[in-house]
């Protein structure tokens, strides 16, 4: 027992740090709370202000209501009325005080900040806005593409697909490739097929500026050509096969880009590199052009290729090749010899595609 | 004084200094640890408040594998669970690894299986033949059994189902899991954040006692089972904290074979796992470490909490000692499997830091428990402490161990929205005391034995533990099967 009481500083000092932890957390959990009841506050002093705008002409906000802009509680009670039932108010108030908007985000905001203002504008209603109205948020956006965080520059490519203007898209992709920032190319395939402007503008405008991306850049803007269809520089991407120095994924993207578009100029690249890609590295194109020469039934020269590409030493192509003759529904004195041949690994795969399809059939 | 007494207070002198330092370092990477969680966690939370995210659920086409061994009792209800996935392109995969029971069975009555006979496999990492092929579809979704000789271990049926997988991306799960409905979705973001991830890791829960509807929880937490009361404690103090600090260093050593994402290429470049390792999962992450840092390939793991899946803990002490003997063992297997690593700057801070700390602190850290003992024995006996100043800091000890474990319970507690009861917070007290008085001392103890039992455990072969029914909402949770 005395030796508990000599003790009793640690015991004190235990009992202390306890007391602290739960304190700390009372603490917290009262300022959630008052977090709670300020978020209510925030939309109630917005709402005051588009309130107050809606009988004024110039719309002009205060610098104490601009610099409601680089806080983010205040920027989440404004998006919370841009998206339920004050939309319009507030696309209005971001067109006519674009400038002194975005000067205070850029001064102030944090970059995640930053990211989530991008976000508003790209979601706010862009009825009555004008190029001289945009031209702050582009020159944001430019900005913002720059930044170290890949949701910054997201939120950044979401305002300018929203903006629907294919020159501030292009200067955007040009400085991602230019800085090397490997943005995820399905996440930019994706952005430019939630374009809302002119299409066809954008896809001209990607074809114009397509060699100074860079090769990242570039199979996603094929992949969006390839998605949206695309006609008319046909010949330029079939000289990039041919070119030394495009990369093995970009030249698979080109060969599906062909294939949706179906062609005897395609067909005779689609046998060319199914018959000349023998080596190991060269499969992943081998295995796409097999897959597309799906597309060419009733021709012998198709055929052939395919019959040798069973025979390729790579599986996928094997595999492929299977596909496209079943699919292509190959004579029977064709699928005979392969199945009877010497090649195992090619009747394999021929039987394979075969009940495959079979199944298919049945379900 | 003599001799016995010289070398005893020779020891007890060394060894408290060694300690010391020893927990210093500790703390030190604990609390920073802490505060990285932490700051993780609220940075995690606010980004997603605004906004600052990426998500895609299309472009990464997933082939979930279901290792299973003797899980007739839960095979049917995983399989069910999968297929209620919140998410775009995925396949099933199935190894039932040579069960006794009628695992396959169950699958073949219940889903509407048609053997494959032609469809041909590639063997690209080693695994024992594979026997059968069955498939069907579920609406878009491809459900695949695999049927194979048993190969003895988890590893060689995740193998085969990396052979047979028809997509560029490879979830490994247990046979009697739940992958939470959103969890492929949060764990494809961090593919998306950057082209160089090779893997996921997500956080894992004890299912035992939690009811579920259409793959998310809706209620339930602790249970009457003190075993499994004891581990939902120690899952939540375990995968918060640590782990995120390790994911911040890029020096992940473990991605739980309980649920992982993997690129399947990066599965391929390093043979699979390992089917002689008792930790295979630990195994393969230590392993592509090495493969990528060694060929200066960049790379990155990592982890993301809210990735959830959730798993039965062993319901038995036997279960629960047989798991974490094998893992301690494991642990052994892998660390000298991969010593060349150990202090070598070409693995920089896997090698240098992650490492050594593995060995002191996880590897070591029932050795130095027991000599820790016999340290404190020979003090008392010396009489240079007291047995009430032992009692004393013990007392301290595990009330501040308590006071952590509970509040950590309590903010990771299954069903948030569900009101705290009396009840809840008292099981959670209870077993806090349990936990610091009992638990944790046992298992130390249990891979102390591990050193011992080392060659037998690791010539032994994959057991399944006693599964619990898992049900859906509005039945009780489960009906514990004990031996």
């Amino acid at each position: 027992m005395a030796d508990l009481i000599r003790n009793q500083y640690q015991i004190i000092a235990v009992i202390a740090l306890v007391l602290v932890i739960v304190a700390a957390r009372i603490v917290n959990a009262a300022l959630a709370g008052r977090r709670k009841m300020a978020e209510g506050r925030r939309i109630v002093l917005w709402k005051e202000t588009l309130d107050r705008l809606s009988g004024d002409d110039s719309l002009r906000l205060t610098k104490r209501e601009i610099a409601r802009f680089s806080d983010s509680g205040m920027l989440k009670a404004f998006a919370f009325l841009s998206e339920n039932g004050e939309g319009a108010s507030c696309a209005k108030v971001l067109f006519r005080n674009g400038t002194a908007i975005v000067s205070r985000v850029e001064a102030y905001a944090d970059p995640a900040e930053k990211g989530f203002f991008a976000y508003i504008v790209s979601r706010s209603d862009r009825s009555g806005w004008t190029d001289e109205t945009k031209e702050p948020y582009r020159s944001f956006a430019r900005a913002l593409v720059r930044d170290d965080s890949v949701y910054c520059r997201e939120n950044a490519l979401k305002m300018l697909y929203a903006f629907g203007d294919p020159d501030a898209v292009i200067d955007a992709f040009q400085t991602l490739s230019h800085d090397g920032r490997l943005h995820n190319e399905k996440l930019l395939a994706d952005g430019l097929a939630s374009y809302t402007g002119d299409r066809d503008a954008l896809v001209s405008a990607l074809a114009e500026a397509f060699e100074r991306f860079d090769d990242h850049t570039q199979s996603a803007v094929i992949t969006y050509f390839t998605t949206v269809g695309y006609h008319g520089r046909d010949a330029f991407f079939r000289e990039r096969l041919d070119d030394g120095s495009v990369s093995v994924d970009q030249r698979c993207d080109i060969l599906r880009l062909l294939i949706k578009d179906p062609s005897e100029e395609t067909k005779r690249i689609l046998i060319a590199v199914l018959r000349g890609n023998r080596n190991a590295e060269e499969w992943q194109t081998a295995a796409v052009a097999a897959n597309g020469l799906a597309e060419y039934p009733g021709d012998d020269d198709v055929i052939r290729a395919l019959m040798k590409g069973i025979t390729s030493p790579s599986w996928d192509v094997r595999v492929n090749s299977a596909s496209s003759l079943v699919k292509l529904h190959a004579p029977e004195h064709v699928l005979l010899d392969i199945r009877n041949g010497a090649d195992r690994y090619a009747a394999d795969a021929l039987l394979y595609a075969l009940s495959s399809a079979e199944r298919e059939e049945t379900e | 004084m003599s001799w016995i007494e010289t070398a005893a207070r020779a020891f007890v002198t060394f060894f408290n200094a060694f300690i010391t330092v020893y927990l210093a370092v500790y703390t030190a990477y604990l609390l920073i640890s802490c505060l990285v969680g932490a700051f993780r966690a609220t940075r995690t939370q606010r980004m997603e408040e605004l906004h600052n995210v990426v998500d895609h659920e299309y472009y990464y086409p997933i082939s979930i594998l279901v290792p299973a061994y003797n899980e007739e009792q839960s095979i049917v209800q995983t399989v069910n669970n999968l297929l209620r996935l919140r998410f775009r392109r995925f396949e099933i995969v199935v190894i039932d690894d040579g069960s006794k029971d009628g695992t396959k069975q169950v699958l073949l009555e219940t889903f509407p299986f048609v053997r494959e006979t032609a469809r041909p496999v590639r063997y690209r990492v080693p695994c024992h033949p594979i026997r059968e092929l069955y498939s069907c579809r579920r609406g878009e979704i491809l459900i695949t059994l695999i049927s194979k000789d048993n190969g003895g271990c988890k590893a060689d049926a995740v193998n085969a189902g990396i052979n047979v997988a028809a997509y560029p991306y490879i979830v490994n799960m247990d046979g009697d899991e739940i992958l939470q409905q959103n969890a492929l979705r949060l764990a494809c973001r961090a593919l998306l954040e950057s082209d160089n991830v090779i893997a996921v890791g997500g956080n894992i829960k004890i299912s035992n006692d939690v009811r579920f509807r259409d793959a998310m929880p809706v209620g339930g937490g602790m249970g009457r089972n003190p075993v499994v009361n004891m581990q939902i404690l120690e899952y939540s103090r375990g995968f918060r904290g640590t782990r995120v600090f390790q994911d911040l260093l890029n020096a992940n050593l473990i991605i739980s074979g309980g649920y992982g994402l993997f690129k399947k290429e990066a599965l391929i470049a390093v043979g699979g796992y390992d089917p002689v390792s008792k930790g295979e999962d630990m195994e393969l992450t230590v392993h592509l470490q090495q493969y990528y840092r060694k060929n200066g390939i960049p790379f990155s793991m990592r982890f993301v909490p809210e990735s959830i899946c959730w798993t039965q803990g062993p319901a038995t002490l036997r279960d629960l000692k047989s798991q974490r003997l094998r893992w301690h063992c494991g642990l052994i297997q892998t660390i000298r499997k991969y010593r060349s690593m150990i202090l070598n700057p070409r693995y920089g801070i896997v090698g240098l830091f992650m490492f050594p700390y593995m060995i002191l602190y996880e590897l070591l850290s029932p050795v130095f428990m027991v000599l820790g003992c016999f340290s404190v024995a020979v003090s008392l006996i010396l009489g240079d402490v007291s047995l009430a100043s032992l009692l004393t800091v013990y007392l301290l000890y595990v009330l501040f161990g308590l006071i952590l474990t509970v509040l950590t319970y309590l903010d990771n507690r299954y069903c948030p929205e569900e009101k705290l009861t009396a009840g809840e917070l008292f099981r959670a007290v209870f077993y806090g005391l349990i936990d610091a008085f009992f638990f944790r001392p046992y298992i130390a103890l249990v891979n102390f034995t591990a050193f011992f039992r080392f060659k037998k455990i690791t010539t032994s072969k994959w057991v399944s533990p006693k599964r619990v029914d898992v049900r859906e909402d509005g039945e009780n949770a489960a009906e514990q099967k004990s031996e």
